[in-house]
């Protein structure tokens, strides 16, 4: 190859690559905009009569120019005499070691409902989804046994059970005195790789939220937490 | 438990209600062996050409004969390395029944190609789901790794579709962890 050719493509090829990284940060600073005042949370506590704290941004903020954003908060309060907390909190920075070629990043989000309850006879029990390759006997609920599975003690009543199967998706964990819902749903691998296009059109079953509708769905979060407090009585009496 | 106890309660059908069973995804693995049985015999393939007449191994001056022995070398000890698995792999095939990931109430047992590894969760508490991002046709993949806090040693728990997707037994193992 002629290298007099080649070394003026090299730098048009650099200056596309600058070009492109710059835009994609500007959008991506864009989106956290756009996310802030999208976030679900504190037009649900409304609702749902529960007090809500946002998130402090991180003391280092200002000056670490890569962070990019600490969005969300947690809501406290009691929903028909049991005390809940709904988590709603997602960060993002910039990666330490970016790529050459392409704007990296590391982020966390993580979404929750924790509901404490009186358990004196220490039950314990994981509601999860049924995915390939899991083995779980089946509780006899056809909507449930074919989207989750239940492992531990069988003190769900079937129809909560029938309720989150035709949801489609639930994980359910009672461990101690807290019953907590752990949403991982974006993170199931009906969503990676090839699956990755399906999140854009994917309406969450419990917050009702999606890309498109970014407001939730304040029934179906109360739907939930009239089973949690059904299972909360139930472990109580 | 011990656990042997453990594999032995499910294979005979036995597992506690708490316990999470992960079966061997033996269409997963056919496939996966029949893509390295390729990979083998083009590799034995190319050794193959190189040797022979119409390759090094012909009528070439002596400088060539010896990139040629370099090369067939090569292939040989890849060729063996790819074996060695290509065997382990075809005899937990053969007895998928052995082959489990169960999640206890205690930790996490393995049982594959042979062996038993049992890790408590305070064990493997810093466990991430380690993704490597796909290119072009070739999709990503996924595996759970960790370091084995006793040893220190970095160990990979599962990867792709072995016992079910990585990323499904990530979610499941999540909410047993102690940090969780």
């Amino acid at each position: 190859m002629d290298f007099s050719s080649a070394f003026p493509m090299l730098l048009v090829f650099i200056a596309i690559v600058s070009i492109v990284s710059k835009l994609t940060r500007g959008r991506m600073k864009l989106n956290v905009e756009k996310s802030r005042q999208q976030d679900p949370l504190p037009e649900l506590s409304k609702a749902l009569e529960l007090s809500y704290k946002p998130d402090p941004q991180p003391a280092d903020a200002a000056s670490d120019k890569k962070h990019l954003y600490t969005l969300g908060g947690e809501a406290h309060g009691t929903y028909r005499t049991w005390p809940v907390q709904l988590v709603m909190r997602s960060t993002a920075r910039e990666s330490d070691r970016p790529g050459l070629y392409r704007y990296s990043y590391t982020y966390s989000d993580v979404r929750s409902i924790s509901m404490t309850v009186k358990n004196p006879s220490n039950h314990s029990f994981e509601i999860m989804p049924r995915t390939e390759s899991i083995e779980a006997a089946p509780t006899g609920v056809a909507s449930f046994d074919k989207a989750l599975v239940i492992v531990g003690e069988r003190i769900v009543p079937s129809s909560i059970l029938e309720h989150f199967g035709q949801l489609g998706w639930m994980h359910l964990t009672l461990k101690g005195e807290t019953l907590t819902m752990r949403d991982d749903f974006y993170s199931q691998a009906q969503f990676k790789g090839f699956g990755a296009a399906r999140q854009l059109r994917a309406v969450h079953p419990v917050w009702g939220i999606s890309l498109k509708h970014p407001a939730a769905d304040v029934e179906k979060v109360r739907a939930v937490l009239d089973d949690m407090v059904s299972i909360g009585d139930k472990l109580a009496f | 438990m011990s656990p042997q106890d453990i594999f032995m309660a499910v294979q005979q059908g036995a597992s506690r209600s708490s316990w999470l069973v992960f079966r061997y995804n033996r269409k997963w693995a056919g496939f996966n062996l029949i893509l390295r049985f390729i990979v083998l015999v083009l590799l034995v393939g190319a050794a193959l050409i190189i040797l022979g007449p119409a390759g090094f191994g012909g009528e070439a001056a002596s400088f060539r004969q010896g990139q040629a022995s370099f090369l067939a070398f090569g292939s040989f000890v890849v060729g063996a390395f790819i074996a060695y698995y290509l065997i382990l792999d075809l005899r937990a095939y053969l007895k998928p029944d052995q082959q489990m990931l169960v999640l206890t109430d205690e930790g996490v047992l393995r049982a594959y190609r042979g062996r038993l590894d049992f890790f408590t969760y305070e064990q493997l508490a810093d466990a991430s789901l380690l993704t490597v991002t796909g290119y072009f046709v070739l999709p990503a993949d996924y595996s759970i790794r960790f370091t084995d806090k006793t040893t220190g040693r970095s160990l990979k728990l599962t990867s792709g579709r072995l016992f079910g997707h990585a990323s499904d037994i990530f979610n499941a193992l999540k909410s047993r962890l102690p940090t969780a």
